[in-house]
């Protein structure tokens, strides 16, 4: 049986031993265009990726079309493996082994290190990888919550500075600077919101109907990709990016769904069912959104609507505040008994002090700062 | 013996060749790789001059290869002006010490899977010489076979469940017979299904491990990184794999 050439890209030559020679046939890789270096760094970045670039690299695509009658070719790197798929060549994988000893019999010059290619072609993966909305989504939604943070606090700042800023004074002159600062950073809050806003409607447009462009943005940064996201459940989405609380306590309501669409027409109660609500609308928006591109956004915001006016209108709040539980005589209660003592009101039924809380041993060992996060 | 006198003495190099300096006081030393960048600092290391030189303390709580060299590591299986290949860069805080290591003759190559880590990797590696940096993925070594040449050591820094799978796969393609394997070993990552064999992960993944590799003795790094170990050895080829 006969065996087809071996194909390896090293550095910026493509490889080819044919069965039998001891000596490679080298072929240069160039885009051939205006910009050789950045062009080339960006065509070897998509090709190790598997991808082909929008300009190929034509020489090394027409030097392996000769290879086309006969054996398959075998591919030691995805490199190579891509340029042969890109000219219809028939490929098969080549081992470790064999690989390894050809490269190994190479002659040393081969191997000296060139700086300006890995560092070319490192920068340009990277503005590849970082240019999908995806992670465009990602990088603005966390530089828009460090910047509200940032805000928060310059506002902080500036109100405590007002107090003190009697005209004429040096302090009037300084917050006049910061107030201007202020605004600036307003202006860029506003800035970021758009950019994000745009490419969030056009990436999530289920999901940013249902709870909004920014919240739908936030989520996608604490599952950290969209195939994270996917993975998530409904009542994962709803405690996203909550903190991590005294276990012995309920769990959160929602993390940064309080931030969601409509989550300011409910009393605040109800906030907790409302967020669990839109979890599991936002569920059926995501899979709409990154799996089958439908758009369901009308008929979920309507459902969600619904459920907003019934909450809005409302119960009165039934339930005495959550106390938790201060020892085993209380856990031990029965449940008739429980409800007996609840019902006799919020002055039998305050929690204990701060003192019994921390008295009380912890039921499991504290782990993780979170308990949304990651998933 | 008062503390100021213990703390005198005279700086060391343990292992010949390597530009590795280790100060007292004995009991609790620092460990110092002599800088090959521009500006020196990466991540807010202490920096000391001496002789025209500018020394980096490897900080045991931020890099691995730190907390083992202060637990004793006995051995450190990185040839002088050798190339490494280190896979699990994050933002090359480790990478540039074993940078230092190797010298200006050598050099060290990167994988970084993650993009965001990257950037701070990418920037290290413009101020370094001998630092190459690539963004790909250590589970799929092809994709960045055709930049790394072959190696003589193996640092892997990577949390996954079959980091003993992937460094015997490096080692096949990448590294020669007789190469260093220096590899971080993060026991809650092993395993993440939660099978239940008779082996611990740990013991699981060192057996896996010595299929291939001549182990030393692995090194604890508690109390500088909780569940961590750090494992060295040497390849023994591809001829002789068991």
């Amino acid at each position: 049986m006969s065996v087809g050439p071996l194909l390896l890209v090293v550095g910026r030559e493509l490889l080819v031993f044919t069965p039998g020679s001891r000596q490679p046939r080298r072929v240069t890789l160039s885009p051939g265009g205006s910009h050789e270096g950045q062009e080339l760094f960006e065509a070897l970045a998509s090709l190790a990726r598997g991808e082909l670039p929008s300009r190929g690299l034509g020489n090394a695509v027409g030097a392996l079309s000769s290879y086309r009658e006969g054996p398959p070719v075998r591919v030691g790197d995805r490199t190579a493996r891509a340029l042969a798929e890109a000219a219809k060549l028939r490929v098969s994988e080549a081992s470790s082994r064999e690989v390894a000893s050809l490269r190994e019999a190479l002659p040393p010059a081969t191997w000296e290190p060139d700086r300006e290619l890995l560092l070319g072609v490192a920068a340009a993966a990277l503005e590849q990888r970082l240019a999908s909305p995806e992670e465009v989504i990602i990088t603005l939604s966390r530089e828009g919550d460090r910047l509200q943070r940032l805000l928060r606090k310059e506002r902080e700042a500036l109100s405590a500075l007002s107090g003190a800023a009697a005209p004429g004074t040096p302090v009037s002159t300084y917050a006049g600077k910061a107030e201007e600062h202020l605004r600036s950073l307003d202006g860029r809050m506003q800035e970021l919101d758009r950019a994000l806003n745009e490419v969030a409607v056009r990436t999530l447009p289920n999901s940013s109907a249902v709870v909004g462009s920014r919240t739908a943005a936030r989520l996608l940064a604490l599952a950290g990709s969209t195939s994270a996201l996917l993975r998530l459940n409904s009542s994962r989405l709803q405690v996203l990016g909550a903190r991590r609380r005294r276990p012995g306590t309920p769990g959160p309501r929602h993390g940064v769904m309080v931030g969601a669409e409509g989550m300011d027409r409910v009393p605040p109660h109800r906030r907790g069912a409302l967020a669990r609500s839109l979890a599991s609308l936002l569920v059926v928006a995501v899979r709409a959104d990154l799996q089958t591109q439908g758009s369901v956004g009308a008929d979920l915001v309507e459902r969600r609507e619904r459920r907003i006016a019934a909450l809005a209108k409302g119960r009165p709040r039934r339930r005495a505040p959550f106390s938790p539980p201060s020892g085993p005589a209380r856990l031990a209660e029965p449940r008739r008994v429980r409800v007996a003592i609840a019902r006799l009101g919020p002055t039998r039924h305050r929690g204990p002090e701060p003192s019994d809380r921390r008295a009380r041993p912890r039921t499991r060992p504290r782990r993780g700062r979170w308990a949304g996060g990651r998933p | 013996m008062t503390p100021f006198e213990r703390s005198r003495g005279s700086w060391t190099f343990p292992f010949p060749g390597l530009s590795l300096a280790r100060s007292p006081p004995d009991d609790r030393p620092t460990f110092w790789t002599r800088a090959l960048g521009e500006t020196p600092e990466v991540y807010g290391e202490r920096l000391r001059e001496q002789d025209d030189a500018t020394w980096r303390a490897i900080d045991p709580t931020r890099s691995k290869l730190g907390a083992a060299l202060c637990k004793g590591l006995r051995e450190l299986p990185v040839p002088p002006r050798g190339r490494v290949l280190y896979l699990g860069g994050a933002t090359g805080t480790t990478a540039s010490h074993v940078a230092d290591l190797v010298g200006r003759r050598g050099g060290v190559y990167v994988v970084e899977k993650s993009p965001r880590p990257f950037q701070r990797l990418l920037d290290v590696a413009r101020r370094w010489p001998n630092l190459f940096p690539i963004l790909g993925d250590a589970r799929e070594p092809r994709t960045y076979l055709s930049w790394v040449p072959p190696v003589d050591a193996l640092y892997l820094d990577i949390s996954q469940p079959e980091q003993a799978e992937i460094a015997t796969d490096h080692a096949r393609l990448f590294l020669r017979s007789g190469g260093g394997l220096v590899l971080a070993l993060k026991v809650p990552s092993l395993r993440k299904g939660g099978g239940r064999g008779p082996l611990s992960p740990a013991e699981e993944a060192s057996r896996s491990l010595s299929r291939s590799f001549d182990l030393g003795p692995s090194v604890s790094l508690e109390p500088f990184h909780r569940g961590h170990f750090v494992i060295t050895g040497h390849y023994r080829g591809t001829g002789r794999e068991a």
